[in-house]
């Protein structure tokens, strides 16, 4: 009898991680990232993820948007007054912050965001890191194509909701 | 700080958000792209002629503006969510009107808009510079580069502009489209940029 229906022992325990899991699930509709883009160095796309913005490009717009930020990259380096610039890392508007790592061999990683998100560079190292152990050690992957790893999209997946949980804790 | 119609320059300047002479290079552009000023106080590296480097401003700023009006994630949801709903032949039109609606609000990208219109820009950030940028309702540009650790911007830029307006554009020998060469502007910005930066 007692073994077909488990009475919760005691119902003050079980309180805290409802709690939890709904935080968290608000958490994860507020959406601190919108999208997160991955580019070849010849400025194609390769990767393009959507978190949930409100106003989701189609893919020929999110082609031109990622090779027009190629361009933009590289401009911003020919107007530096200073030598060794490597290109725009942060650029902020009115309604998103956009984080962008380039990576030594040139493939660049943008990350859009609510404006004012912290350890944006870190998710983007973290993303660069399952870059390059799913998607560069597989062996069937073309260089400079579009990414179809399905564990990149996995570990993608739990890092950005693992982000999400820290900012939890602040 | 007011936008519009200020008689006089505002009182006090914003608080310095940084100490010692970081400013590199200040640039104002009219609507057309015209070059008004160009002052420089600290610029190690030219690797254009002026002329050139000016056109490459512009069309980074234009690039970068008509860029993040297109990425603007808060704007529009309403359409997408109801394809499946529709069945005609007329929902199909609606629909497609209401698409090209959607694209000429957040605009296609290389097209002009207004200035104050979609989601823009105020400043990047480079490993070796920073660029702020403002664009008043008449479609001038100002831009100030200076060091990459310098904060928040806007309100120094919206200080110059008042400069701006109580130096050249009240000065009765300006005239307007034109290179702005007046003393008093000059030095007050000086002053002023050597304050904040």
């Amino acid at each position: 009898m007692t073994s077909q229906f488990p009475v919760p022992q005691n119902q003050t325990n079980s309180f805290p991680s409802n709690k939890f899991r709904v935080l968290s699930s608000i958490l994860l509709t507020m959406a601190a990232i919108y999208s997160l883009y991955i580019i070849n160095k010849s400025g194609g796309l390769i990767f393009y993820k959507d978190y949930g913005s409100k106003g989701r490009m189609d893919t020929n717009d999110s082609l031109r948007v990622a090779s027009l930020w190629h361009s933009m990259h590289a401009i911003s380096q020919q107007l530096s007054p200073t030598t060794g610039c490597s290109g725009i890392e942060l650029l902020e508007a009115d309604t998103f912050d956009l984080h962008c790592f380039q990576s030594l061999t040139g493939t660049k990683f943008f990350v859009v965001c609510e404006p004012g998100t912290q350890h944006m560079e870190a998710l983007l190292k973290v993303v660069y890191e399952l870059y390059t152990d799913y998607v560069l050690k597989n062996p069937f992957y073309e260089m400079e194509m579009p990414i179809r790893c399905e564990l990149f999209d996995i570990n993608l997946t739990q890092a950005v909701q693992k982000d999400r949980v820290a900012l939890l804790g602040r | 700080m007011q936008f519009f119609g200020g008689s006089e320059i505002s009182p006090s300047p914003p608080v310095p958000t940084a100490t010692g002479n970081n400013a590199h290079m200040m640039y104002v552009f009219n609507r057309n792209g015209v070059c008004l000023l160009y002052r420089e106080w600290n610029r190690p590296l030219h690797t254009l002629n002026p002329q050139q480097d000016h056109k490459l401003m512009f069309g980074l700023l234009f690039s970068l503006k008509s860029l993040t009006a297109k990425m603007d994630p808060t704007k529009y949801h309403f359409v997408s969510l109801s394809l499946h709903s529709f069945q005609h032949q007329f929902s199909v039109a609606v629909y497609n009107f209401l698409l090209m609606m959607r694209s000429a609000e957040k605009g296609n990208l290389g097209i002009p808009q207004l200035p104050g219109q979609g989601c823009s820009f105020h400043s990047f950030r480079t490993n070796t510079y920073k660029l702020s940028f403002m664009e008043t309702p008449s479609g001038i540009k100002f831009i100030l580069v200076t060091n990459p650790r310098t904060g928040d911007l806007r309100e120094a830029l919206k200080y110059i502009y008042n400069l701006y307006v109580e130096y050249v554009a009240k000065n009765p020998l300006y005239t307007p489209g034109t290179l702005i060469r007046c003393e008093l502007f000059n030095t007050a910005l000086d002053q002023y940029v050597r304050s904040i930066a």
